[in-house]
């Protein structure tokens, strides 16, 4: 029997699980080759809502833990269901002593983590790939906010980092943006000329990206109580553009952006009126949360409340309301996430065997799928021909 | 009227010819869910004896085994999962067998569930076994394969199977 054509290799081995795909680069250097081209990381990726196994829950040490291992851990999305979950232990290439790494961007599987401004980076998790972005200064940082967001670019099949420097009440005026928008592809930095007249209010929350754009929660002014718009940046066009939100029914909410089931989707959290704790903080308690889908995206009237939670549980509010859960990018996985992790929280309440408690971590829900290295790691390397 | 006298037309048969000679002879509405087979058709081939020269007869067989069951009016969705199930219980050599024969058909159906068979039962293979089943010879020197080796250790960690099938 003659080995079989490499087209039907990649039928085969884009439906394996990514650690088995892994194993597979060295059967022969037609499999290498195949399997690290980007043809094969995109059939792969095309694969991966199919097969469930791709599907990963990454969390990250805080310092609620109480000490500063600084580790990010995987999880598969099938334990969650389980009563005792085993996380595995990711190697962070950003680890520092002096730093958190944080995350700061998240698109097929491919992460945006960074230590400071100036040290981001793109971290392909399941394969451990790693590269670290060019440092761009930036001006006068004391005064500005910055925002972060990471998606890729299907039109110019690209990945694309943006980022937003926001400053207040300068003598520019009111409110100014710079706009920078890193290409994987260039690997560089450059400026958008479009104006962003919007101020990105979430100062924790990366861009949710969804059908080639990044969305935040904007204002448009600078005024109290600030608008929850919601504004889209395009990565192919490289301007932004409001989207429809949801129905807004009361000043004391904050509103999150997320990913359900390939929807836009928003958490709103109605929060009680501050209050000090037996220790003299000020506190406050989450009053209910609403979650809503744009089951049609850009159709305002699709907004749909699908879910509402009274008085929740302090440890859901806070995973729920604060920028600590993210991208669930998947139809088929993200009922089981709401229930999964809900259900998790609960039980840990009664179960205090569980070896990973949730609430102290911050979770990151990604498809953790191969990604395209040889379009970022032109040092990857290749192998020689024995002559 | 029209239904009846649709039903007493004679059904087209077309004959298929394995590459050892061995003749087939097939409905023509069961054997066009091969796009290659239907393009023949409506080439106007189908009068002739269709030769797939890439196609064993063993394998020709399962082949049509699978084009009648899923052509089959009669069987609901359940007995074709469980008739898929039962399909791919063979050795992997042979559903790799039937994998090239449904790309050279363009079967896609039938391509699907036999590179999701092979793809389940190489999961957590070792290297070494997967060269054997896919009858692969490795052209990498020791070290070059320990490098690769080394570039993701944790996919050569755990309780991977050395069985051959």
């Amino acid at each position: 029997m003659s080995p079989i054509s490499l087209d039907l290799v990649a039928e085969i081995l884009c439906r394996l699980p990514v650690d088995c795909v892994l194993c597979c680069r060295c059967v022969s250097k037609s499999w290498f080759a195949l399997i690290d081209s980007p043809e094969f990381a995109k059939l792969h990726l095309k694969h991966s809502p199919k097969t469930n196994s791709n599907f990963w829950v990454l969390l990250r040490e805080t310092e609620y833990f109480g000490y500063k291992k600084r580790c990010f851990y995987s999880l598969n999305i099938d334990s969650l269901n389980s009563r005792v979950v085993t996380p595995n232990e990711l190697t962070n290439p950003l680890r520092s002593s002096d730093f958190d790494t944080k995350i700061i961007g998240c698109c097929n599987g491919l992460l945006l983590i960074s230590n400071t401004v100036y040290e981001i980076g793109l971290w392909n998790p399941s394969t451990g790939k790693y590269k670290k972005l060019p440092v761009l200064s930036v001006d006068r940082e004391e005064d500005g906010h910055i925002r972060f967001g990471f998606g890729y670019d299907v039109v110019n099949n690209d990945y694309k980092v943006v980022r937003i420097v926001q400053f207040v009440g300068t003598e520019k005026g009111p409110l100014c943006s710079d706009v920078k928008v890193y290409s994987l592809k260039s690997n560089s930095w450059k400026g958008v000329d479009k104006e962003f007249p919007y101020y990105v209010r979430n100062k924790e929350e990366p861009g949710t990206y969804l059908n080639g754009a990044l969305h935040w929660v904007v204002s448009s002014e600078i005024k109290i109580p600030l608008q929850q718009l919601i504004v889209a940046f395009d990565l192919e066009t490289e301007t932004c553009r409001i989207v429809p939100h949801p129905p807004y029914t009361n000043e004391r909410l904050s509103v999150k952006l997320e990913v359900l089931g390939g929807c836009l989707c928003t958490f709103h959290s109605f929060w009680d009126d501050f209050f000090y704790d037996e220790w003299g903080n000020l506190d406050r308690g989450l009053d209910h949360m609403d979650i809503w889908v744009m089951k049609e995206y850009g159709v305002k009237d699709s907004w749909t409340k699908i879910m509402s939670i009274e008085r929740p549980d302090k440890d859901i509010g806070r995973l729920f309301s604060h920028s600590h859960i993210l991208t669930v990018e998947r139809k088929f996985c993200w009922n089981k996430i709401i229930n999964g992790l809900y259900g998790q929280v609960l039980r840990m309440e009664t179960q205090r065997s569980l070896i990973l408690n949730l609430a102290y971590y911050t979770a990151f829900y990604t498809s953790i799928v191969m990604s395209i290295w040889e379009a970022w790691f032109s040092s990857v390397p290749v192998m020689t021909q024995v002559t | 009227m029209a239904e009846a006298a649709s039903s007493t037309i004679e059904k087209n048969n077309l004959t298929l010819k394995s590459s050892y000679g061995d003749e087939f002879v097939l409905e023509e509405s069961i054997a066009i869910q091969s796009v290659t087979i239907k393009n023949m058709v409506e080439d106007g081939c189908s009068s002739s004896v269709i030769p797939l020269s890439k196609v064993d007869t063993g394998t020709l067989i399962k082949v049509i085994e699978y084009m009648k069951m899923h052509s089959s009016t009669s069987s609901n969705e359940e007995e074709i999962q469980n008739f898929d199930k039962e399909f791919v219980r063979i050795s992997i050599k042979t559903i790799l067998n039937i994998l090239e024969a449904a790309n050279f058909l363009d079967i896609r159906s039938l391509l699907d569930l036999c590179a999701e068979a092979v793809a389940n039962r190489i999961k957590n293979k070792t290297p070494e076994v997967v060269r054997k089943i896919f009858n692969i010879t490795s052209d990498f020197t020791p070290e070059e394969e320990a490098e690769i080796r080394n570039e993701t250790p944790w996919a050569f960690e755990g309780d991977l199977d050395h069985s051959l099938d």
